[in-house]
């Protein structure tokens, strides 16, 4: 029982950051950006790459680097790109956030080659919680990401800078009638929703390793988390990454055998990322807002 | 012909339409008046099956209306236009004609694969009516340029000669000449008539009153999404709830151009009359 | 050399089906479909399963288009009220299941491994003789699509898809089921990718997992991008050149001595730059949709 909570907790951390800055780019750019998906492993090659360069700054200090790094790559591409992009229509922002993200991801092969790596930490003995087991890393990784988490949302909530994106992000048009800059305001934000990823690349990278491929592996589910939370809902992308882990962390450790009143049986683990995309097609098809959203956003 | 019993449309807690209940004979000419706001958009999306009620019915020729096939009362022969036609660029007037017809050959994959002799004698006849009706509004001459160019006005003509290729027994019109100059305004009201004259009622939304006046064998005048008059159209004046309808919208400084506009318009056609 | 060339011709010409295909649904109709290949796998698999089970060639092709236009009337179906954005990510989600099926049921697929060993087109030849007859094969289903695709782009049934792409209200105002024509393009289109996907597999005598990656959806969709959306020919040029180009990618790597593992990153790499580049510089593609001027061509 504990052990589903904690993996569940250990999965959503891994979505969570990714999916909130998904779905704040969305609210502000109007399109559903594939090429964000690819901050992830930027943020967590610039770190390790940091890391590796500058030892004395330590790790945390070659994290925030590799979070800047993600934020400021996500906001020259919207400033040089998508800007333009979303202005012939959606679905060409769409497309050239495809061909960004497969650029994004072949360039980083190039430099960084394709083998996993991983960052120098000390290792510890695991930690038994109850009869569940976790590491230090993986401790650190759910409070850095609740921190960062309760920190977005306090930003979001009391700052100037914060209001300004909430009316961006409800009516682009009435925000800039009422004197705000839109632009700026709208690559801030991009910038915001790419150090998010960042962040989130970075954590995903220390407690397993660094996979440069992993923007590919995360596409469906954060995008899974956006939609299931309601694409544009901030505190919905955290819930559906919680909802996409739950459910991912359940599917495996049921017995469908033991339903059915036969032997142990249970799903094949390489139906596990169709988890994700199955919750996409349900969620589109049933409940396009968001199955965790109220508003609606049908054709 | 068309007729709505007791129609409710609410969004959230707005109720847009509120227990409206109508009745449109053949070959009439109806006005639907009222303020911004008032209703009369959402009352033509319900009345047109683009909108479900949130209680109530309508009907066409005694079928029910419904939005979830929004495309069949168009079959039935219930037509509509919009507001802002948003013709599409990258297809030529005549074609959004042809579009507008009903070529069951052509429409068909199979049967344009299979029986090309069928689908060239059908587009031909259809061609031919495109045309015509094209000449009528005046763009005959421009059959093969992109819908998409037209200006404003001219797209209005366009969307309403479309509507007209399947010969329809009731249309609904949305603001037909909102953005279309004054000299083909006049000549808006004309065509109309001649098309009422071959058969089609025709449902209008407009806030040029004159025109109203000058067209109109009855109006429907809304307010707050209820229906508060249903008289000639120079009678409108007369209501005290329809001027206070409009009186009642009026904020300092906003000029009363509508309702004096409205009741010139509605004496002088009166007087004409 | 003639081998290569012949090879890369074939591949034009079955991915050309595939590019008319995607065309028709993309550029006349407006669906952006990003599960293409999920299309073009299920005719492969068909043809692979169905030709090993002792089924001929060419029936088991016809068989391969049937199943996959079921795959198309199915993702029609299953999005029939999405916006257009939305549909897209379902669609791309659905082809991860696809493929996700055919990675893990190993009885029906062979899973990772994929089905090998296929008899193929014309066992009775060998070498260029084999290569010319395939190619004139699949120039003639190519040519046949095309022309197809081109009629149904010129009657009624193209008329009302293209104003439903610009205009989805008007065309329901003027009594078009948009539904029932969205289903029905699908299903079209469908046909004709699983004819491509049946050729693949019976060309190459193998059909595997890996070739069902969303990367070549991804390239499909560059081919008509590049070459125009809305115009057949454009799908045709389109194939033609991005085949050539990826094909001939590695032969760079002997005249500017890349690493090899490089040249894969760089195909993606320059993949994804034409797309991004014809999209901002040249969004109607090198053979542009035409206007269709009905008035003059009467007789």
């Amino acid at each position: 029982m504990i052990q589903i909570l904690i993996d569940t907790l250990i999965r959503t951390s891994d979505l969570a950051l990714i999916a909130l800055g998904l779905s704040l780019s969305y609210g502000v750019s109007r399109f559903p950006n594939v090429a964000h998906v690819e901050m992830a492993p930027l943020g967590a090659a610039v770190a390790l790459a940091v890391a590796a360069l500058f030892p004395a700054g330590g790790l945390v200090g070659a994290a925030i680097a590799g979070a800047l790094a993600a934020g400021l790559a996500a906001m020259l591409l919207h400033r040089f790109a998508f800007e333009r992009l979303a202005a012939v229509g959606p679905a060409s922002a769409l497309i050239g956030s495809l061909a960004i993200a497969m650029m994004l991801r072949a360039g980083l092969q190039a430099v960084f080659g394709t083998r996993p790596q991983q960052f120098d930490t000390p290792l510890t003995p695991p930690h038994d919680l109850w009869g569940a087991i976790l590491s230090d890393l993986q401790i650190a990784a759910i409070v850095i990401t609740a921190v960062c988490l309760i920190g977005f949302f306090a930003m979001l909530r009391l700052t100037p800078l914060g209001r300004s994106i909430r009316a961006i992000a409800a009516n682009p048009a009435l925000a800039t009638a009422s004197g705000i800059d839109a632009r700026r305001v709208t690559l801030v934000t991009v910038f915001l929703g790419g150090t998010l990823a960042g962040t989130g690349g970075i954590l995903l990278a220390l407690v397993t390793q660094l996979d440069i491929g992993m923007g590919q592996m995360l596409l469906l589910p954060v995008f899974a988390a956006a939609i299931v939370g309601g694409l544009g809902s901030l505190p919905g992308a955290v819930m559906g990454a919680f909802a996409i882990a739950l459910a991912e962390t359940l599917v495996m450790r049921i017995d469908f055998g033991l339903l059915a009143g036969e032997g142990p049986r249970y799903l094949p683990l390489g139906y596990l990322t169709g988890i994700g995309f199955a919750l996409i097609v349900v969620t589109l098809v049933y409940r396009p807002e968001g199955l965790l959203s109220r508003g609606g956003r049908r054709a | 012909m068309l007729s709505a019993h007791d129609v409710t449309r609410s969004f959230g807690g707005l109720t847009a339409v509120n227990h409206v209940s109508l009745e449109i004979g053949a070959r009439e000419i109806v006005g639907l008046v009222g303020p911004n706001g008032s209703g009369k958009t959402t009352l033509l999306n319900l009345l047109s099956g683009f909108l479900a009620p949130t209680s109530g019915e309508i009907r066409f020729d005694g079928t029910a209306v419904s939005a979830r096939r929004a495309w069949q009362p168009s079959r039935l022969g219930l037509r509509r236009t919009f507001q802002l036609p948003k013709l599409p660029a990258r297809m030529s007037v005549l074609e959004v004609m042809l579009a507008g017809g009903r070529l069951p050959a052509g429409a068909s994959p199979w049967r344009s694969l299979l029986t090309p002799g069928a689908v060239r004698r059908e587009e031909a006849a259809f061609l031919d009516k495109a045309m015509g009706l094209l000449a009528e509004v005046d763009l005959a001459g421009l059959a093969d340029h992109p819908a998409g160019g037209l200006s404003g006005g001219q797209q209005k003509l366009l969307g309403l000669a479309a509507a007209l290729m399947d010969d329809p027994a009731v249309l609904l019109l949305d603001e037909p000449t909102a953005g279309v100059n004054p000299s083909l305004r006049r000549r808006m009201a004309d065509h109309l008539r001649r098309i009422r004259e071959g058969g089609t009622a025709l449902v209008i939304v407009e806030h040029d009153m004159g025109f109203i006046g000058d067209l109109c064998d009855r109006c429907l005048a809304l307010d707050k999404g209820a229906v508060i008059a249903n008289c000639r159209p120079d009678e409108l004046s007369g209501n005290q709830q329809v001027v206070e309808a409009y009186l009642g919208r009026r904020r300092p400084g906003v000029p009363l151009r509508v309702v004096a506009g409205g009741t010139a318009g509605a004496k002088s056609s009166g007087a004409r009359a | 050399m003639l081998e290569f060339c012949l090879h890369v011709l074939i591949m034009s010409a079955i991915f050309g089906i595939a590019a008319v295909s995607l065309n028709l649904q993309a550029g006349t109709s407006g669906l952006l479909n990003f599960g293409q290949i999920a299309l073009f796998g299920i005719g492969a698999y068909a043809v692979a399963i169905l030709t090993r089970a002792g089924l001929p060639w060419p029936a088991a092709l016809l068989a391969g288009m049937a199943a996959a236009a079921l795959g198309g009337f199915a993702i029609g179906r299953l999005g029939r009220d999405l916006a257009a954005e939305y549909w897209a990510l379902a669609t791309l989600a659905v082809a991860e299941l696809v493929r996700l099926v055919a990675l893990n049921e190993d009885w029906l697929t062979g899973g990772p491994q994929g089905i090998g060993g296929i008899t193929g087109l014309f066992p009775g030849l060998d070498g260029p003789a084999r290569a010319l007859a395939t190619l004139a094969l699949a120039a003639a289903l190519l040519l046949a699509t095309a022309l197809t695709a081109r009629r149904l782009g010129e009657t009624q049934f193209g008329r009302v898809l293209r104003l439903m792409r610009e205009n989805p209200d008007l065309a329901t105002a003027l009594g078009h089921d948009i539904v029932a024509c969205k289903v029905k393009v699908l299903a079209i289109g469908g046909a004709m990718a699983g004819l491509a996907g049946g050729l693949y597999t019976l060309y190459l005598a193998f059909i595997g997992p890996d070739q069902l990656l969303p990367f070549e959806t991804f390239l499909i969709w560059t081919m008509v991008v590049l070459g125009g959306l809305g115009n057949v020919a454009g799908a045709v040029v389109g194939a033609l050149l991005v085949t050539t180009l990826y094909a001939g990618i590695p032969f760079l790597k002997d005249i500017v001595a890349l690493p090899s593992d490089l040249t894969g990153s760089l195909r993606v790499f320059a993949i994804g730059s034409i797309v991004l580049a014809a999209l901002m510089l040249k969004p109607q593609g090198l053979v542009p949709e035409r206007l269709r001027r009905l008035h003059a061509q009467r007789p």
